[in-house]
């Protein structure tokens, strides 16, 4: 029954442990880990730092969030036939 | 004669005023009053013989600046009391006044521009050989009877008048953006608008007190400030402290004490061992910068310069496993709660405080939003609808009623949980995740563990070494984290409908 009630939690825990392991890694494998994957460290570094010295307000993040999605209330759902509870 | 006297007060005005753009504009009024500091004593002492009418101050009020119009009613009234002063000097004190004078009013009229070059003739005789004296005209100004009309005042014995001009001038921005918030209790109104004007032009919104009893309401109503000033001549300074202290034990308060030479000489209670004295005002803005310890943005700016390679990186990787969960109206980059972290530093709502790293300060405030959101957050459409293997979409409820729902999740309830919804989709996204790795096993087991809230040698006693426990935690990184992955289980969440 555990397995069934908490989905939402469980994936938390992942992701949040996923997001600790980060944390682990030292300098050598961080730097490893993304040449890896393709990107360019130094690159990826710079990219950070200049979205970090321009960073949007959280108001500006939540108005370009309701301007690019739907939102459905949650208690309903949209299907083909239209609104249904 | 001048109907100017019958108004006093507005005197007053015009002095704090200028003491305003003095502390707020001007780099020549700053050296002005360095360079004549008893000038400004002898001004001072001046017009604190101007009693102010009761109306005139109420019990809590701010500063207001008076209009261009009355402004120059205001100079205009000062000059006369300014001259009448200097017309009952004696020759050698007339000197030195024009020039200190015509300095003075000649800064108020263009306070940006530079001060004259010839400042250091503008330096008035020693304050106990010049005294300013109260007009004859001037019936309102009678009220301290020690000050006959017409008569030279001996100049009081009191300490020289704090020098203001030794404060830097470029106040820091504050972190928040906004005006930081102070009380000032001074039963002395000229002080207090002088103490005001200085916050004011330090970034704070003030609220003045004159009595104990208007402080504590203040207090009360509008606290706590980021700074509380008390004057400790002021009657029950030490029961106000006491009081506000008991309220909150962690407000910030600065104590002026400029009658006393040192701090050993400063009568004061056990409980107020850990609150600043202030005894020479030039240090009030250090005092104030002490107490708050917060980073301002320039050095935020600073923190984001040396930030290494590795932190950045780190950070977003960090960011994106943070949110990569994320979904609904809640859904963000790892880049987007980065940059939230920061605009949240930036704008005082979590507070650097310094004795951190800027590094270790943004992975706390990444964590703490994460963990604050949880089922609160609308769908969005690209969440319940999803392709199937014949790439046909279909909704994630469509064949759900919710009462089904309920009964699949084990409410009791008949009624409808939003929460329902979240775990259906969270469930789909778990699936999506462990589909990635039906062939790896080790990886799956330390996905199961993670999920169940397991520590790495829990999971390591299910038969799993150190090493191939790395090796799994690298291989869900690199498939979760990467670029084309971040954003929730492996598929990304530009769908529009």
């Amino acid at each position: 029954m555990t397995d069934r009630i908490n989905p939402v939690e469980k994936l938390e825990r992942i992701m949040e442990q996923l997001a600790e392991s980060v944390l682990e890694l030292s300098d050598e494998a961080l730097l490893a880990e993304i040449t890896e994957s393709g990107s360019d460290p130094q690159q990826e570094a710079e990219l950070t730092r200049s979205l970090l010295r321009h960073a949007a307000g959280p108001q500006e993040v939540g108005q370009r969030l309701s301007n690019v999605s739907e939102t459905t209330d949650s208690h309903y759902c949209r299907t083909s036939k239209g609104l249904s509870r | 004669m001048h109907q100017s006297h019958s108004q006093p007060s507005e005197a007053l005005r015009f002095v704090h005023e200028l003491l305003r753009r003095t502390n707020e504009n001007s780099t020549g009024a700053a050296e002005l009053l360095e360079q004549d500091a008893q000038l400004w004593g002898e001004l001072k002492r001046f017009l604190e013989r101007i009693p102010a009418p009761a109306d005139q101050a109420p019990p809590c009020e701010e500063v207001d600046i008076p209009t261009p119009t009355e402004q120059e009613r205001l100079r205009k009234e000062l000059e006369h009391h300014l001259k009448h002063t200097f017309d009952n000097s004696t020759p050698d004190q007339k000197t030195h006044l024009r020039e200190a004078l015509e300095n003075f009013l000649a800064l108020f009229e263009t306070p940006k521009q530079p001060p004259p070059e010839t400042l250091a003739a503008a330096k008035l005789p020693r304050s106990d050989s010049i005294v300013p004296i109260i007009p004859n005209d001037a019936h309102d100004l009678k009220s301290d009877s020690s000050c006959a009309a017409g008569t030279i005042v001996p100049a009081p014995s009191q300490p020289a008048f704090p020098r203001w001009s030794v404060l830097p001038m470029v106040p820091p921005t504050p972190m928040t953006g906004r005006n930081n918030s102070a009380l000032v209790i001074e039963y002395n109104k000229s002080l207090s608008k002088m103490f005001t004007a200085f916050l004011k032009s330090d970034h704070y919104l003030v609220r003045t007190a004159y009595q104990s009893d208007d402080a504590l309401r203040l207090y009360r109503d509008c606290g706590p400030f980021e700074v509380v000033l008390i004057d400790y001549d002021m009657q029950k300074s030490i029961e106000i402290a006491l009081d506000i202290l008991k309220q909150d034990p962690t407000q910030p308060m600065i104590i002026i004490a400029t009658h006393y030479q040192s701090e050993d000489e400063v009568p004061r209670r056990k409980e107020l061992m850990n609150v600043p004295f202030l005894l020479d005002m030039s240090h009030l803005r250090k005092a104030l910068a002490n107490l708050q310890p917060r980073a301002t943005r320039e050095e935020v700016d600073r923190a984001i310069t040396a930030l290494t390679t590795t932190e950045l990186l780190r950070l977003k990787r960090y960011g994106d496993g943070r949110v990569s969960s994320s979904h609904g109206t809640d859904y963000r980059t790892g880049q987007d709660l980065l940059q939230e972290a920061k605009c949240l530093t930036v704008e005082g709502h979590r507070c650097w405080k310094k004795r951190v790293t800027f590094f270790t300060h943004l992975m706390g405030v990444m964590r703490s939003i994460t963990r604050r959101r949880k089922d609160d957050n609308a769908l969005l459409a690209c969440d319940t609808f999803k392709d199937d293997a014949d790439g046909q979409e279909y909704c994630l409820f469509d064949n759900v009623t919710a009462s089904d729902r309920n009964k699949f999740f084990g409410y009791v309830s008949s009624e409808y949980d939003a929460a329902a919804d979240q775990r259906l989709i969270a469930t789909e996204k778990m699936n999506r995740i462990f589909v990635q790795f039906m062939d790896d096993p080790e990886t799956l087991l330390v996905l199961q563990g993670w999920s169940e809230g397991m520590t790495k040698n829990e999971i390591m006693q299910r038969g799993l070494s150190e090493n191939q426990y790395r090796a799994a935690v690298k291989r869900i990184r690199m498939k979760l984290l990467t670029p084309t992955n971040v954003g929730g289980g492996g598929e990304k969440h530009d769908r529009q409908d």
